[in-house]
């Protein structure tokens, strides 16, 4: 994937040219932001919930490094490996030496985004290992040759017609595009795999420190599969998915099937912490964690940008988004898509790749109003695009390409802008030059042409409010007109 | 080695950056709780549960008492058409494991070896009996925790599965399981929320049943 500011325009552009593709997710967003809201609306006072997640990460962050040595000791002394990976690099290479030790030749995947981070299935490809994806958009989308275009729907720009022509490409199978016929034929494939695989990889929903739990959220039965049949089972997570106490599963899991898919709970809620024990007749022998870094200790090192680590990845902040539901995740050309995507990824890639992202919302506050765990997205894109151009002192240490958008131009503009507005009688002689040049200039060349291609340029009024207002009360001083509480 | 390091290394960049910052009050250990408390009541656990399961698309049917099982366990796996069953070595199953093997057209199986000797017998079996650790009402799960005398793959690896769930083991809300401590005391290898049938909404947005566990839920509530 290409992550740049002209990629980027290109692939918008071509995305809001694509019929199809804004019909299915029109669709889809529509459908799914309903089914958020209702189940909301059931509840007395779910923004009360919100918070409450806000607050159960906001504290589990503060104490991350303690948690996470927590996590490792209950896990470790039940017998489940715990690894750290500083970066992608190093968790691929402990997930494919684990696999050479086993002899695996073919993985079968659960849901795990952060597998996607890690571009685990190319990686493993190239050290001659196999890896399959079990959730069934994951393995449709593997199948097309494409990363997921959303966090919880990872298929929701196809329409069956296209899934129907893959499967029927692809598996060699006879041509349906009945819903439940096409799950069926998936369940056949995998079911197979699922058995020949050596191991499982999956990811994390949450970890809790004071059990030394893992746990999964899902409704295919792929991630109980992944975690049930191979004989080892590796699970990814970032660094920030730990939690102090298992109670605080209990509004995390509402507020995060709420905002997903609207349900009241996932259909399975399952619960690790251990292999398999003597005497039990299934499960791994073999169970890991790989602690993911990535950039995220930096992140976590500004107080402000740190929030960006609560996410719970419901993927509300896409279905709401009024860019996402326009261009689908396909456009941002990133891991991370939608609203979240936006904040991440130049955290985690840096400024002077990602930081072209940030400006593109319209900061409509949406995200913000549906977040379960209410991360301040707005006014974190703010800040990034501040940093863009003008790093704080504070953010200097942390943020990856800080000022590195700062032009000259944009610059120089700026400092013109205040002094023009620091001194009346230049600011005044500025306001009749642009209402003159508003009839003059043409709209199709020089610095307008980009923005006035697509957009009417407003007309620059002959005389200014400033102006406007001025003669009006000259004329009440002149008893002229008299105002209306007279 | 390498291993190593990094865990130090990423310790101590988390440990460097929170020195200077202020720590976040924690958060109130009763909200959740006292966010229940404001939602509608639940006055009757067992009528919740059941609502809340079949919201979902399962069969639920009551039994007065375990012995009264295999009356009703039979028949209704027979209107399923199905024609292989396998449970654990679980003793409370006992009387109705005789009812199942006198049963015309039933084969009953036993899951009591290690999976690597069996797979292929319990990956072809049509329906799994299980009994169940408990149920929460809200939202309609059943909690299940494999143990030797019932496997993991006996609710997973079949099309139909069966779950026993005794009406008095219902609590409100997963909160109340939780403050229960019964997980906490010996956290088990495994423990599962099950709220319905396999389930994807993967292509259109659109439900589609029974993508890799169990196509059909069915829930036999004693008591
Ligand atoms: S930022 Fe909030 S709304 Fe968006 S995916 Fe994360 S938790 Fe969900």
């Amino acid at each position: 994937m290409q992550l740049d500011a002209k990629q980027f325009k290109r692939d918008r552009a071509a995305a809001l040219e694509n019929k199809p593709l804004r019909r299915n997710l029109e669709r889809a967003m529509t459908t799914i932001r309903g089914r958020r809201n209702e189940r909301f609306s059931q509840f007395v006072d779910g923004e009360a919930l919100q918070w409450i997640g806000h607050a159960i990460k906001r504290n589990a962050l503060a104490n991350l490094p303690d948690l996470l040595e927590q996590l490792e000791e209950q896990l470790t002394s039940r017998g489940i490996q715990v690894h750290w990976a500083e970066t992608t690099g190093d968790a691929n290479r402990i997930v494919k030496d684990i696999a050479k030790r086993r002899g695996v030749g073919l993985v079968i995947k659960g849901k795990s985004m952060v597998s996607e981070e890690m571009e685990l299935n190319d990686y493993l490809a190239g050290h001659g290992i196999e890896a399959l994806e079990a959730d069934l958009g994951e393995f449709i989308v593997q199948l097309a040759g494409e990363p997921p275009s959303h966090l919880v729907a990872p298929a929701v720009h196809l329409s069956r017609q296209e899934i129907a022509v893959l499967f029927h490409d692809e598996l060699g199978e006879e041509y349906t595009e009945d819903i439940q016929a096409m799950t069926a034929l998936a369940r056949r494939v995998l079911r197979e795999k699922f058995q020949q695989a050596g191991m499982g990889v999956t990811g994390v929903n949450f970890a809790v420190a004071e059990t030394g739990t893992i746990a999964l959220v899902e409704n295919e039965g792929n991630g109980r599969m992944c975690t049930t049949v191979p004989p080892v089972h590796v699970a990814l997570m970032g660094i920030e998915k730990v939690i102090p106490r298992l109670d605080e599963m209990s509004p995390l899991i509402r507020s995060l099937t709420a905002s997903a898919t609207g349900q009241p709970i996932s259909t399975y809620f399952n619960w690790l912490s251990s292999p398999r024990r003597p005497g039990e007749k299934d499960g791994p022998e073999e169970v890991h964690l790989v602690i993911l870094d990535n950039g995220r200790s930096s992140i976590y090192a500004d107080e402000e940008l740190r929030e960006t680590l609560d996410c719970i990845r419901c993927g509300a902040c896409l279905n709401i988004c009024p860019v996402y539901s326009r261009i689908g995740g396909h456009a941002y050309s990133t891991v991370y898509m939608g609203p979240i995507g936006k904040i991440l990824t130049p955290q985690l890639a840096g400024l002077e790749k990602g930081g072209h992202l940030a400006g593109a919302s319209t900061l409509c506050g949406a995200c913000y109003e549906v977040c379960p765990v209410k991360i301040p997205i707005p006014d974190l894109l703010l800040r990034l695009r501040r940093e863009g151009v003008q790093p704080t002192p504070a953010g200097i240490a942390t943020l990856k390409g800080a000022g590195a958008k700062a032009s000259l131009g944009e610059a120089m503009v700026w400092k013109g802008w205040r002094v023009v507005h620091n001194r009346p009688a230049l600011y005044k002689l500025m306001t009749r030059l642009l209402g003159f040049a508003g009839r003059t200039l043409p709209k199709r060349m020089g610095p307008l042409r980009e923005w006035s291609a697509t957009r009417d340029l407003p007309k620059a009024a002959n005389r200014s409010l400033h102006h406007l207002l001025r003669d009006r009360s000259n004329a009440w001083e002149a008893g002229k007109i008299r105002s209306d509480s007279e | 080695m390498a291993a190593s390091n990094a865990r130090e290394n990423i310790l101590n960049r988390l440990r460097k950056a929170r020195a200077g910052l202020p720590a976040p009050p924690p958060p109130d250990p009763l909200a959740d709780r006292k966010w229940l408390e404001r939602q509608p009541p639940i006055t009757d656990p067992a009528g919740r549960f059941v609502q809340e399961q079949e919201a979902v698309g399962s069969q639920v049917r009551r039994v007065a008492s375990w012995e009264a099982l295999g009356d009703v366990v039979p028949p209704w796996l027979a209107e399923l058409k199905v024609s292989s069953v396998i449970t654990g070595t679980e003793p409370r199953l006992n009387p109705l494991r005789e009812r199942l093997e006198a049963a015309a057209g039933l084969e009953l199986h036993t899951y009591d070896r290690p999976i690597e000797e069996q797979r292929e017998e319990v990956f072809s079996v049509d329906c799994g009996i299980t009994t169940s650790h408990a149920a929460i009402a809200d939202t309609g799960s059943v909690i299940l925790i494999p143990s030797p005398a019932e496997p993991r793959l006996l609710s997973l690896a079949v099309p139909v599965h069966l779950v026993l769930v005794e009406a008095g083991r219902i609590f409100p809300t997963l909160l109340d399981f939780m403050d229960s401590g019964e997980y906490q005391a010996d956290p088990p290898t495994n423990l599962v929320l099950v709220s319905g049938a396999s389930r994807t909404a993967d292509i259109e947005l659109t439900l589609a049943i029974g993508v890799h566990g169990p196509r059909e839920l069915l829930v036999a509530l004693i008591g």
